[in-house]
């Protein structure tokens, strides 16, 4: 990995379209502003680590759960037609 | 084609019907055909079940069915992976949001933040985060007022 030294109000750029510029730091985080062409996806890291604890989890269903909701259904189409 | 699945059993379906993520699904990067299966028994709910690791199987639901309104904004970089240029283009699409199913039912959530969108033309799919921040990855299934419901009914 690159490591680069910055200040507040200096900025790096990747290639000659993203422009990264650290805006401010204090005890609570460093303000990052970025720059990049509007097709580039920007996420953070721990929202796609999220994401993928959630798929994982969600793949780990359960045969009970799964009838539990079956009847659920089952109950809210007969509560339908009622 | 024909795979022998945790969830499902024995499946046979046409190859036709593979829809391939090109960089898998979020958590299974080498996962990267999958199939959309719709049980009656089911209904509203779909399933993305993994054709390369039969045990792998998400339950799924189309987010307009929990928020009438949802509304997806993407980076340009990700429609052009799914090859759509715009979801006001031509080509057919579906959006499909994954659901934790909990132990108690009523605490299930489904990922608003992050849905898996299917063009069906190309067969090609890819999970996509919103740009827009209008959701959270973990929104109730069930809404207060369903759950209300229920309990009246369970009551009378």
């Amino acid at each position: 990995m690159l490591v680069l030294t910055r200040k507040a109000g200096q900025a790096i750029y990747i290639g000659d379209k993203i422009k990264i510029k650290i805006l401010s730091i204090s005890s609570s985080g460093v303000e990052v502003g970025i720059e990049a062409p509007k097709e580039l996806n920007i996420v953070r890291e721990e929202l796609l680590e999220k994401v993928k604890d959630l798929n994982i989890k969600a793949s780990k269903i359960n045969r009970d759960s799964l009838d539990k909701l079956k009847n659920l259904i089952k109950e809210n189409e007969k509560a339908k037609k009622e | 084609m024909k795979i022998k699945t945790r969830s499902f059993g024995e499946l046979e379906f046409l190859e036709e019907a593979i829809i391939n993520f090109e960089e898998g699904i979020v958590g299974f990067s080498s996962l990267k055909r999958w199939i959309v299966i719709e049980n009656p028994e089911m209904q509203p709910f779909k399933w993305l079940q993994s054709v390369d690791n039969p045990d792998i199987a998400l339950m799924v639901i189309e987010p307009r069915l929990i928020r009438a309104e949802y509304k997806m904004v993407i980076a340009a970089e990700e429609h052009k992976k799914i090859g759509i240029e715009s979801l006001h283009g031509d080509k057919k699409w579906i959006a499909l949001c994954v659901i934790v199913v909990d132990e108690n039912i009523e605490e299930s959530i489904v990922n608003l933040k992050a849905p898996i969108i299917i063009n069906l033309d190309d067969k090609k799919g890819k999970q996509v985060i919103l740009l827009n921040d209008d959701y959270d990855v973990e929104e109730p299934l069930f809404s207060k007022e369903a759950i209300e419901m229920r309990k009246e009914r369970e009551n009378t």
